[in-house]
Formats: C-alpha cells, structure tokens, sequence
C-alpha cells in the first residue's frame, strides 16, 4: 500500500519542498498590514502558479504558492458514503481544533477535504523540513485512520446488532 | 497574437510529428517539447498540447527516463517540468508521469520546480 505511494508522495514532497521558500512581505495595499497572499489574492504579481498534483481520480493534492504564504489543500480518497461520513467527520473535528496544529486552515477550500495553510512566521519558527514531513506524514496517516475507523464502525454495528436481535430468540 | 485555430492547427501538427517518431523516444519528446502554446486562452488548447507531451513521454521505457533527460537543455528541462505538472491535473498516466517527475528533479534540481512554480508564462 504504501510502496505504491511513494512516489506520489515524493513528488508532493519535493514540490512542497521547492514552493515552501518563504519570505517576509508586507501588504502592499493597506500600510504597516501583513496579510498572508495566498488568502487576500488581489496582487497577481505575488501570486505564483498553482499546482495540483492528481494520484488517481479520487487522491489530488492542490499547492497553492505566494511570496509569505502558501495554501495545501488534500482531498482524501473515498470509497463509499460511509467513508464520506466519516471524512467529513474527522476533518471538522481536526479543523476545529486548528490552533493546536499551527498550519492548519479553519475550512478546507472547496472542493478538498483538508487544506494547511503556511506562512513565512511557521518557517521562520519551524524547521521547514520537519514541517514538510509533518504534512506528508499527515498525508499517510489519514488514509490509515479513515480505514481503521470504518473498520471499527462495521465491528461495532455487528456487535449492537448481534446483542439487540438476541432479544428474540429463545 | 495567434488565435486558438492557429495553436490548435500547431498542435494538431506536433502530435502527427510525435506518433510518426514514437518509435525513437528521444526525438519523440524533443519534438513534443517544440512551440508551447504561451499566448492560448483557453484550457482545451493547452490540454490538447499536454496530451501531445503525455504521448511522447508514456512511450519512453522506464530505463531510458534518465538519459532522455540528460538529452534535453535547460530551457527544455524546464518546459518539460511545466507539462509534467499541467498533465498531473488530470488523473491519466499519473504514474509514469511521476516517475518522471522523480527524476527530473533529480537531474534538474528544485530550480527547474522553482521555474514551473513562478514562471508567468505558462505551458
């Protein structure tokens, strides 16, 4: 499972690599501001090219870089509707809890399912290849945890009706 | 200011060139790699050119990846990154693009990413 990934996620590595190259850049609009770029998108001169980097229909990764700023948005493989569910789920319990991870973005952009949002504060502070590995192990970990978590919810459901329909029988 | 027609009658002409050199890759994907059209407007054109490099590069036996990049100049190296990312939009042949992808960073090195990335000409 992993070994096909990994080039897919190499790739997203070395372009997260080369667009993550940050710098300090005052807004030009409004004085003593500083907006992230990516997210205000009036400037088209500190805008740089998107990127999306698809690995089949369901998997892309969309990059989104600028000169302060740079915006990762995921969209999450999903099978069936209860894999949905279960995305959905997960990620607005991780986006609700998105100042304990720093780099994450309040709402995902639409049509992802996640999106990171990382400026040139988080690389001054962090160590710009922890934080790159961080997102791709982000990335490995959560195709994991959506399938153990639908895995416990088929045991689960087996197990409450397997007790429920014991009623009645003799 | 060539008009849509005129880039498209280009393409269409580029991808004759390819499938007649299919049989030698190196020449294929030069070939494929000649007159991006910079100045489209619209997205269906410059899928079309992307097809045409997709063609060129899917025929290229895994081996030969690396040394059909060392044939390609640095102008080359970098339109043939811009491609590489135009094509992994969609979701066809993603493997064997990132598998090019994978070494052309290598030999290219994260400039030639930097160029596709901040480049206003694009592919």
């Amino acid at each position: 499972m992993s070994t096909s990934q990994q080039p897919y996620l190499q790739c997203v590595r070395s372009t997260l690599t080369a667009a993550l190259c940050l710098q300090n850049f005052g807004c030009q609009e409004v004085e003593r501001h500083n907006k992230p770029e990516v997210e205000v998108g009036k400037s088209k001169e500190v805008i740089l090219n998107p990127v999306v980097i698809s690995r089949n229909e369901n998997e892309k990764v969309m990059i989104e870089p600028s000169v302060n700023s740079l915006r990762f948005s995921i969209k999450i493989k999903q099978a069936d509707e209860l894999e949905e569910v279960l995305v959905a789920k997960f990620m607005r319990f991780l986006m609700q809890r998105a100042e304990h991870f720093m780099v994450l973005r309040r709402k995902a952009v639409p049509g992802y399912d996640l999106s990171f949002l990382i400026t040139n504060v988080h690389t001054e502070t962090m160590f710009k290849n922890k934080v790159v590995d961080f997102v791709i192990q982000f990335m490995e970990d959560i195709d994991k945890e959506v399938s153990a978590m639908k895995l416990g919810v088929n045991s689960r459901g087996r197990v409450v009706a397997a007790k429920f329909l014991e009623q009645f029988t003799y | 200011m060539a008009d849509e027609g005129t880039l498209r009658e280009a393409i269409a002409s580029r991808d004759k060139q390819v499938t007649s050199l299919l049989s030698t890759p190196p020449a294929a994907v030069k070939a494929a790699l000649t007159d991006p059209p910079y100045t489209s407007e619209s997205d269906e054109t410059r899928k079309m050119s992307a097809k045409v490099v997709v063609k060129a590069l899917v025929a290229v036996p895994e081996k030969e990846i690396g040394s059909v990049i060392a044939g390609l100049s640095g102008t080359e190296q970098d339109l043939l990154m811009k491609y590489i990312y135009r094509a992994l939009e969609g979701s066809e042949s993603s493997q064997q693009l990132l598998k090019w992808h994978a070494v052309l960073t290598e030999k290219a090195g994260m400039g030639c990413i930097m160029r596709a990335l901040s480049e206003s000409q694009r592919v």
